[in-house]
């Protein structure tokens, strides 16, 4: 699928684990750690949980006790195009497309994974929930004429309410999930509109896709990167099927 | 049923349902997560320096990119009309900008009347009234004195001072500048001070100076008010 202008943004590969009961902050920053050269910026968010007590029914409750826990790091590069993510039980490897071309399915994909191996090794989760990729296209629709355009001509997603009593839409949000004929996981899609496109002179819509690979026990990387080349193939066949020829030229593809 | 561009006062604000979790205690709780999506930052404040805005509800923003290829994008916040954006090469370079552009904003209508304001900057503040908490922010605003005072008690750090006025205060060596932690009993000192608006205790004090003397006696006052040459000291004389 070969496209000169490609509508993706953004592109994340996501895995959720069941953790490892005594895991600790300690190798996941070492992890973190070790992709210091690729990832320059690193945030932390954390979690503090209060401990209240009543000490005497004329005063305010007072705290006695105060756990910070550390809910999720985040690491990117100095372009800001490639992310890192963990939190105790997800591993999200993002690409975030500012200007540059899309490096491609494969590669990301072969990237996240070799991130998974080394997040095994180091951080030993129990076992393994889902794999998922996810993809962010957005798509700019000409306005042109008489500022108003059918959804239907661009989109085979869509709903379509009678323009009387209702008039026209002017936003838009649908989401919805499906179990693709292909056999493979389940696909969420959602899409909806955003304001125009700069300049005023484009509808912009944003179409998520979110595609899983369920597995429920032990991590084995080769399998999940089988695994998520086929959802890949999945989610480009329902990607093809959502546009309609008039959004597809849009794209400009390649014979 | 036509897709149409809307009206300029229609500001589509969806709520906030996806978060860069912990930062902003907002945790995704739809069927499709996006928690991870650098582009998306759900906000319960805004901050910018000093100021920070509290939102009624967390707003969500978000990074398009620009139509072209040439990278770079505008952050956006739903709920807020499009003079308000941000833009930058990276998600955070849009998002510092969109911060400017909306503390600039703020900061000029809020001093504005009504009747001072053209459409266009009604339909903003509109927007930003329904979002922000306006109400808060002008309760938040310190009172900003300039004060003359001395310590009055220093065992071991300064504890408390008493002001022209011959109130006395407790102070607290984490609200002051680090040179008044070396203050002695007696000192007087000239400060900044931003205090509370309803409660007028001190919130931080931004500058302090010693000074050699609290104030001007009574009958250094008197001598002062007595040096000062008036009409009787003129020579008799008339209009002819």
């Amino acid at each position: 699928m070969n496209l000169n202008k490609p509508p993706i943004v953004e592109m994340w590969v996501e895995f959720l684990f069941e953790p490892n009961p005594n895991g600790l902050v300690e190798p996941a920053l070492e992890f973190i750690k070790g992709f210091g050269d690729q990832y320059q910026k690193v945030e932390i968010a954390r979690e503090d949980t209060l401990e209240f007590r009543q000490y005497s029914p004329t005063e305010l409750p007072k705290v006695v006790g105060r756990t910070t826990a550390i809910s999720h790091f985040r690491a990117s590069d100095v372009e800001g195009t490639r992310w890192l993510h963990l939190t105790p039980n997800h591993l999200v490897c993002n690409f975030l497309r500012l200007g540059e071309r899309y490096p491609g399915f494969a590669n990301l994909s072969q990237d996240a994974v070799e991130k998974l191996k080394k997040y095994v090794e180091q951080c030993q989760p129990v076992k393994i929930r889902h794999a998922a990729i996810h993809y962010v296209d957005v798509v700019d629709v000409p306005i042109t004429g008489k500022n108003e355009i059918q959804l239907a001509d661009y989109f085979t997603l869509g709903l379509d309410l009678p323009t009387d009593p209702f008039g026209n839409q002017l936003s838009y949000l649908i989401r919805t999930a499906v179990k693709p004929t292909d056999g493979t996981g389940l696909l969420e899609i959602q899409l909806q509109n955003e304001s125009l496109a700069p300049g005023g002179a484009a509808f912009r819509f944003r179409l998520d896709w979110h595609k899983f690979c369920p597995y429920d026990g032990e991590i084995d990387p080769d399998k999940i990167s089988a695994d998520l080349k086929l959802a890949h193939e999945s989610v480009m066949r329902s990607f093809r099927a959502v546009f309609t020829e008039r959004t597809w030229k849009l794209f400009e593809p390649k014979d | 049923m036509a897709f149409a561009v809307p009206p300029p006062d229609y500001h589509l604000a969806r709520p906030a349902v996806d978060a860069f979790g912990g930062y902003h205690g907002v945790k995704y709780r739809g069927a499709l997560p996006t928690t991870f999506d650098v582009t998306r930052q759900v906000m319960s404040t805004i901050q910018c320096g000093k100021t920070t805005y509290h939102l009624r509800q967390p707003a969500q923003g978000y990074f398009t990119r620009t139509t072209d290829d040439s990278g770079g994008g505008e952050f956006l916040v739903e709920g807020l009309p499009r003079p308000i954006t941000g833009t930058g090469r990276r998600p955070q370079e849009a998002h510092r900008e969109w911060k400017r552009q909306f503390h600039a904003t703020f900061q000029r209508l809020f001093v504005m009347r009504p009747f001072e304001m053209e459409d266009a900057d009604r339909r903003v503040w509109t927007a930003i009234e329904t979002m922000v908490d306006v109400e808060r922010y002008r309760a938040d605003q310190p009172l900003i004195v300039r004060q003359i005072g001395m310590v009055c008690r220093a065992r071991p750090y300064p504890l408390a001072v008493k002001w022209e006025d011959g109130t006395k205060e407790r102070v607290y060596l984490e609200r002051m500048p680090g040179e008044f932690a070396t203050y002695k009993a007696g000192q007087p000192f000239e400060a900044v001070i931003h205090r509370h608006p309803v409660t007028h205790k001190i919130m931080s004090v931004e500058y302090i100076k010693r000074i050699s003397q609290m104030a001007i006696k009574t009958t250094e006052s008197d001598d002062l008010w007595n040096s000062v040459p008036t009409s009787a000291a003129l020579p008799d004389a008339d209009w002819d």
